[in-house]
């Protein structure tokens, strides 16, 4: 079997199972799911491509390998495109709020459109529930996990001159 | 191109989107440190394309050194890894620049003893900054324009066609009437 028609099918089964675990009932942590179930399809379809008679026994080694290297990142970029479909981008919900209402929004409307009164509390709490940063009595500390998050993109945004921030 | 390195091990093949990802990185940093008044955005779209052609140099020439067999399939497969390589980095630059929770982690990093008070955050971050940003970097963009004093959409722009493609997934993943 053709090591692209076999990719692309364990990653298309991957979908389908999670559409089905989805209209069963939606899961409290969606993208560790979404990350169990196509880690889960990949383990299960690799140890099957090793034994005899099932789809995939004729694939040589190289093909397991470039089957691996396609379907990580491809896992990886579907739950970080997920988070797009759980979540309202801003920005986007901002864009659509102008292009639905005929005169257009003002910065009320925005506010409104993304929540914004909120928006600073919730990704602070987010922050908190991801192990990023401590709560304390009015104040806020990272986490030695939020120093290691910090650096990194500071190191980043530095390499890339990306100041702007959202 | 095949024959220049087909030398190596047929297993080389299986890197070309490392190697096309490692340039793309390369690529956006020099182009970001160069080019000061080039958008990041574009800038990626710049340094993909050199990365893509850097992972489809690399994938053609070391896919030589495979079966014939099933070699476009191979080169077909690398270049969708590479894309998704691509996304995954593209989501992290983006995350460092426009997210509210980034920005956050960088400014308590930036303090004295990694923290902020309530009232610092405040200061430096109400909701008006927030929606400022956004509204500065969505006209940067094209995304919005102001008519009357008004933000308007003209025509569709991208950012509109991503939030009907999105709907569109939603009632995909999760049925119609969610």
């Amino acid at each position: 079997m053709s090591v692209l028609v076999y990719s692309l099918s364990v990653y298309v089964v991957a979908f389908g199972i999670q559409i089905a675990l989805w209209r069963i009932r939606l899961p409290r942590n969606q993208t560790a799911m979404i990350l169990l179930i196509f880690f889960g399809t990949y383990a299960i379809a690799l140890a099957l491509s090793l034994l005899e008679g099932f789809p995939g026994h004729l694939m040589p080694t190289i093909d397991r390998a470039h089957f691996t290297m396609f379907y990580l990142p491809a896992t990886l970029t579907y739950a970080s495109l997920y988070s797009l479909v759980e979540h309202d981008s801003p920005s986007l919900a901002m864009v659509a709020a102008a292009a639905e209402t005929p005169s257009g929004c003002n910065r009320a409307d925005f506010v409104r459109a993304i929540d914004g009164e909120r928006i600073l509390g919730d990704r602070l709490q987010a922050a908190v529930g991801n192990g990023l940063v401590e709560q304390g009595e009015g104040t806020w500390r990272l986490t030695a996990a939020g120093r290691v998050v910090a650096s990194v993109f500071a190191v980043a945004v530095r390499l890339l001159r990306s100041e702007k921030a959202g | 191109v095949g024959a220049a390195i087909d030398w190596v091990s047929p297993y080389s093949s299986v890197l070309a989107p490392i190697v096309g990802l490692c340039v793309l990185v390369l690529a956006h940093v020099v182009l970001c440190q160069v080019g000061r008044s080039l958008n990041y955005l574009v800038a990626f779209m710049i340094a993909f394309a050199v990365g893509l052609a850097a992972q489809v140099w690399f994938g053609a020439a070391t896919v030589a050194s495979t079966e014939p067999l099933d070699r476009p399939a191979r080169l077909i497969l690398s270049a969708f890894s590479y894309a998704a390589l691509g996304y995954c980095y593209f989501t992290f630059v983006n995350l460092g620049t426009t997210s509210l929770r980034i920005r956050i982690l960088r400014l308590m990093l930036a303090a004295p003893t990694a923290q902020l008070s309530d009232t610092d955050i405040a200061r430096i971050y109400d909701s008006n900054e927030i929606i400022d940003r956004r509204l500065e970097r969505l006209q940067a963009w094209k995304q919005l324009e102001v008519k009357n004093g008004r933000y308007v959409v003209i025509g569709v722009p991208a950012f509109l066609r991503l939030y009907r493609a999105i709907r569109v997934a939603r009632r995909i993943i999760y049925g119609r009437g969610t």
